[in-house]
């Protein structure tokens, strides 16, 4: 009793904290921060207004709809006043959209929160609703948690590996608090005795709404962010993207936008790192002939990108502050320490990585202070990439599906969807092009529109596929299947699992490899300036001289065959490279001189530059391209291609005259990574379900329909029509029957008016017993509707009266009889619930119960 | 039968009016139903079932414990008659206290030798009376029960042969003791079904009963006395003014045959609802429309009925006991299908 007291003197605060705390949960996911606090404290007040309201006089239903009244009008003003001019050029823009964010979330939790509140005081049964907001916010919280994803909620996993805890128990913790404040909270409200079944029926509440999450979360990780290629990385630079480590080049077009430095200036910071150690792995079909799986699997190991990232940003740090020593490189450096390895390498360090891209605010900064000071930087990083080793993590997580339309089958064994290129030289590696009339074959932006690029590859020996590309993760980009020709928008098949799709029409390669011999590189239609801007690379002798080395080790009928020459280069690199991507090569000025002149270890963005700068050497247009690779096979025959974060890579490409930008993988022959995971073929084949999925969008083929099953469609069909014409029928004669005593006649209108009147009262649960006669019923009805007596009377007298034409009695008289309806409708209106009237009046079979 | 209007302007002060009209039978429900009111307290059911008894022309039987107010109850109702023809050897109100050494002869009357004229004359018994107590009837010889059975059932009486009719209105309220059932003579089922109604009173409430204390004084002096009463012949116009003007539809008969339908076949029921009481029940809805102040009988005058008309005459199975059960059941499906006739037509 002692216990039960004092919980009840706190059972206030007690209140206010779990609904607080659920609405932290809750807005944490995606409000600002200062909206964030701003709805904390609105649901705090909300207590504290839900209480005083349901001790007010007002009844409830004006309660509730004064304050759904006062939510609705905020949000119009709001939208409004946002409308208008005259408040963003007061606060600017920024400011006011954060005002009325930040006055919108208040709003709500107050009335969310109050409004819920108040039903309770006036009726404890709804003690369940509050119950169920904290429970789901909870459940929200940890939705991620998921399948056994311990890591999930990052902000919890990477903050209880930092401080040396197990996640599980963190969370077992987090959900045995919440059954414990939310049995407290039972307890206190409850005056009397406390049932113990109410305290069982918590957990089962819990048990409840997390497998409703868990229903509409499936598999779906977050990427960790390894891959680059999404907004997390945003900082698209190159290096890092290979694995997660830095990812793409592109600007920071990201949301984090603010956090990225300029591209450029991210470019340089990563090129550096891409310098470093540019090996790829992956590539595998690079070779001429076609990738190796095993290869693959190196790729694949994730877990090495991820330190890749730490090391590409510590690399790109140190490189762009040394040789630019320009406030931007700092930034450069921050951005890819922020975007790569704040988001991934900063959960390294703390046993996890990489958060989810809500993280937006909290990532990026720590990143962008990272950036300011080069030196912090490179130390955290290099700590990181200590601590990076440790951990393995092969990101298998889905980012996006392709849907191909067409049976295409890459001469190379192995798709290349192109997200973006890399081919400015900007003293340390190669960056996204700043130039106007290069790399013009690629498309940067998500289409709203068919957009088509605007320079197509040439025709020839490529073949036009079509598909549809559905993103799980967010990315910086679209990409496509090499080389892609246009885009086009496409309507999101499933919402709850992708965030965007789009469609791309693409001219991939079909040409052998064999063919390209004797082929001339370049493009005659380039300026001088464009073909030497696809030539430049390292000042550094050594690269020219291991290039002429290889070549002059060529059999002297090719070696003026420039194709034959860069596929010579390519062996070289396959036979001498290996992939790791444990060897960041990080923290060098060129990590590519590391990788190539040193212990020739590292990974595809290494790779891939070394290629480039070797070909550039030898006089051959060259350029990286980015994005994500996956072998043929792995298609197994289905038209989806899954991409996870492992698939994310770089790799070099030449210019073949007449057949455009030629994809020309290293495949390390040597691997130190541990094999990947093989791709999820049940997930491959259930997410390219759900991206096929599709309402017909204009721009897709008409579908080609399914016959297998029409029986079972046209019963469907014909139970849904059937039922729709069912509940319109019975709708109809429920308003008939409403409505008919306005035309009844003088005979009729006693039985008419009274059936009417039945039907009103079944509504709110009045309804004759079989034994009971017509006036013990009315006794009944009585209660809440008096007059009702007098026209249960009347429509008696008319059906078991002498039959008379004295139409001067009371059961023939319609005004009379219409009046009394009125007053019973009014009596009823009074003495019972709004809830009850609508609900049914809203049963299409209410009228059944009227006898 | 003519009114004597001399007569009842003698008794009753006013010239009374014959009865044409409801309202005027429903007048007499009002002034009998007053007056009896205020002589008994507590009891305003019961007053209500008499009051149709007598205007359906039926017996009642009374079950109940000594000292519930059984003879205060018809001593009020006899109070309230004026016998406007005095002249004629029936009186008002007689009681006959049963006892199992009575004789036929002490109910009936008998004839008896005057020596001055040298004949037999008639001196008639308490049965020729309007209204007749008949106390502990259970507790008589059969020979006087069926004495009284053919003055319920013909409204007649044979002394030596020679049948003397008894007045119109013969009423008999009897009363038996549910208990105390040693040396009684229970009144066998055909005799039960003379009484129209057996009603089984209750303790009365709790309020009722203290003001039964409160006003036991004024109530001994008379207090009713200076209320109106109806005469003999009232009661006689007004029942053949129910008879004649209160609608029975046709589908509350059928309700009435449905229902007795179903006691007969209702295997809890050895011996069901006779055709009989069915003829008797008409007049007696009749009635209780009246006292409802309708002219058409409904579902609800079955309804409350029917437990007071049939619950003494069914036989029911060994075992039963609960015969308002089984009417109930008996009576809810025809019941449900008469309510729901106001919503089809």
């Amino acid at each position: 009793m002692k216990f039960r007291a004092s919980v009840r003197a706190i059972r206030h605060p007690l209140r206010a904290f779990a609904l607080g705390l659920a609405a932290l949960a809750l807005t944490s996911q995606f409000a600002m921060s200062e909206a964030v606090v701003a709805s904390v404290i609105g649901s705090v007040l909300g207590v504290a207004l839900g209480e005083w309201l349901g001790r007010s006089k007002w009844r409830t239903e004006v309660v509730l709809s004064a304050v759904a009244g006062s939510l609705l009008l905020v949000w119009l003003l709001t939208a409004l006043l946002l409308r208008g001019e005259s408040v963003a050029d007061a606060l600017g823009p920024g400011t006011s959209l954060r005002t009325f964010g930040i006055i919108r979330y208040f709003v709500t939790s107050l009335a969310v929160v109050s409004a819920v509140r108040a039903l309770v005081v006036r009726k404890q049964t709804f003690i369940v609703l509050e119950l169920v907001m904290v429970v789901g916010a909870v459940a929200f919280a940890l939705a991620a948690h998921r399948d056994g994803v311990i890591a999930r909620p990052l902000w919890l996993s990477d903050w209880a590996w930092q401080a040396g805890l197990d996640p599980v128990h963190v969370l077992l913790a987090i959900g045995g608090l919440a059954i414990v404040v939310l049995a407290l909270l039972l307890l206190a409200e409850r005056e009397g005795e406390v049932s113990i079944a109410s305290l069982v029926a918590l957990p089962v509440l819990a048990l409840i709404a997390v497998l409703i999450f868990t229903t509409s979360a499936l598999p779906q990780p977050k990427p960790a962010s390894d891959i680059n290629l999404t907004d997390h990385g945003e900082s698209p630079q190159t290096p890092p993207q290979v694995r997660d480590a830095g990812v793409p080049h592109q600007p920071g077009s990201g949301p984090d936008g603010g956090a990225r430095p300029q591209e450029g200036d991210g470019g340089a910071g990563q090129n550096p790192d891409a310098s470093s150690g540019q090996q790829d792995p992956h590539t595998t079909d690079a070779g001429i002939d076609g990738g190796s799986s095993a290869r693959d699997a190196a790729v694949d190991g994730g877990g090495s990108s991820a330190r890749d990232a730490g090391t590409d940003g510590g690399g790109s740090s140190g490189g762009d502050a040394s040789v630019d020593g320009g406030a931007s490189q700092g930034r450069d450096a921050a951005t890819d320490a922020g975007g790569s390895a704040g988001a991934q390498d900063g959960g390294i360090d703390g046993g996890t990585q990489q958060r989810p891209p809500d993280g937006g605010n909290g990532s990026n900064a720590p990143p962008s202070d990272g950036g300011a000071s080069g030196q912090s930087q490179r130390q955290s990083e290099t700590d990181q990439e200590s601590q990076r080793n440790d951990i393995p993590q092969p990101s298998s997580a889905p980012m996006a599906v392709v849907l191909l339309d067409n049976d295409y089958s890459p001469p190379s064994g192995a798709y290349y969807f192109r997200q973006g290129v890399w081919s400015e030289f900007n003293g340390h590696r190669l960056i996204e092009s700043s130039r106007t009339d290069a790399d013009q074959d690629v498309i940067r932006e998500y289409p709203t529109q068919q957009v088509r690029v605007r320079e197509s590859a040439p025709t020839r020996g490529r073949v036009i596929v079509t598909g549809r590309v559905a993103l799980v993760v967010e990315h910086n980009g679209p990409f496509a299947l090499e080389s892609e020709e246009s885009l086009a928008p496409s309507s999101n098949p499933n919402a709850s699992r992708f965030v965007r799709a789009f469609r791309f029409t693409s001219r991939s390669q079909t040409v052998p490899y064999q063919q390209l011999l004797h082929a001339r590189v370049g493009n005659p239609a380039w300026t001088p300036d464009v073909r030497a801007h696809y030539l430049k690379g390292p000042t550094d002798p050594r690269y020219a001289a291991l290039a002429h080395e290889i070549v002059n080790g060529m059999p002297e009928a090719r070696r003026a065959d420039p194709f034959a020459q860069a596929v010579a280069v390519k062996l070289y690199l396959d036979h001498n490279l290996t992939y790791s991507t444990r060897h960041r090569h990080a923290g060098v000025d060129d990590p590519v001189a590391d990788l190539l002149f040193g212990d020739r270890t590292g990974y595809c963005v290494h790779f891939a530059h070394s290629a480039v700068y070797l070909w550039r050497a030898l006089g051959i247009p060259a350029r990286v391209g980015n994005g994500y690779h996956s072998d043929e096979q792995n298609r197994r025959g289905g038209s989806a291609i899954l991409l996870r974060g492992s698939d994310a890579h770089a790799w070099p490409e030449i210019y073949v005259e007449g057949y455009g930008w030629i994809v020309l993988d290293i495949a390390a022959e040597r691997n130190l990574d541990p094999p990947g995971q093989p791709t999820d073929e049940d997930l491959q084949r259930m997410l390219g379900e759900m991206a096929r999925e599709e309402q017909e969008d204009p721009a897709d083929p008409p579908p080609k329909k399914d016959d297998s099953l029409p029986w079972l469609k046209i019963f469907l069909w014909t139970s849904a029509i059937l039922l729709g014409l069912a509940l319109l029928a019975l709708y109809f004669v429920k308003i008939w029957r409403l409505v008919v005593p306005s035309f009844a006649k003088q005979k009729t209108i006693a039985r008419l008016g009274y059936r009417s009147i039945l039907d009103s009262l079944s509504h709110v649960g009045y309804t004759r017993d079989v034994t009971e006669t017509r006036e013990v019923f009315a006794e009944r009805v009585a209660q809440i509707a008096p007059s009702f007596r007098e026209l249960t009377t009347r429509n008696i007298a008319a059906a078991l009266r002498a039959s008379g034409d004295d139409l001067s009695r009371p059961e023939f008289d319609v005004a009379g009889t219409r009046a009394i309806m009125r007053a019973v409708r009014k009596e009823i209106r009074a003495n019972t619930t709004f809830w009850k009237r609508l609900l049914g009046a809203i049963n299409p079979i209410s009228f059944f119960s009227s006898k | 039968m003519e009114p004597d209007f001399e007569q009842s302007e003698h008794v009753t002060h006013t010239l009374a009016p014959p009865i044409t009209d409801l309202n005027g039978a429903f007048n007499v429900v009002q002034r009998v139903r007053a007056r009896m009111q205020a002589a008994v307290r507590g009891r305003d059911e019961v007053i209500e079932t008499i009051i149709i008894a007598l205007l359906a022309d039926g017996h009642v039987l009374l079950e109940d414990y000594p000292g519930s107010g059984k003879t205060t109850l018809a001593k009020a109702l006899g109070d309230c008659i004026i016998d406007d023809q005095p002249h004629d050897e029936i009186v008002t109100f007689r009681r006959i206290q049963f006892t199992p050494d009575l004789l036929p002869s002490d109910v009936t009357g008998t004839t008896i030798f005057d020596p001055n004229t040298n004949k037999f004359f008639f001196r008639a018994g308490p049965i020729f009376a309007h209204i007749v107590l008949a106390d502990e009837i259970n507790r008589t010889s059969p020979k006087v029960q069926s004495a009284m059975l053919e003055a319920m059932a013909e409204k007649q009486s044979t002394v030596d042969n020679r049948t003397r009719k008894l007045d119109q209105l013969f009423f008999v309220i009897a009363t038996q003791n549910p208990l105390d059932l040693a040396g009684t003579f229970p009144l066998p089922s055909a005799q039960l079904d003379r009484f129209l109604f057996k009603i089984r009173m209750k303790h009365i409430q709790r309020d009722a009963e203290l003001e039964v204390l409160a006003s036991y004084k004024t109530r001994r002096a008379g207090v009713g006395n200076a209320m109106p009463r109806v005469t003999r012949t009232e009661i006689i116009e007004a029942r053949n003014v129910i008879e004649n003007f209160v609608w029975v539809a046709p589908e509350v008969r059928e309700c009435l045959v449905d229902i007795a339908a179903r006691t007969r076949s209702d295997e809890r029921v050895l011996q069901g609802a006779s055709t009989r009481s069915l003829v008797l029940m008409i007049p007696a809805l009749q009635a209780r429309a009246l006292t409802r102040v309708r002219d058409y009988v409904t579902a609800e005058d079955v309804f409350e009925l029917a437990m007071l008309i049939f619950a003494h005459r069914l036989e029911l199975a060994p075992g039963i006991g609960n015969v308002d059960q089984v009417i109930r059941d008996c009576a809810a499906e025809p019941l449900d299908k008469l309510a729901r006739l106001t919503l089809r037509r």
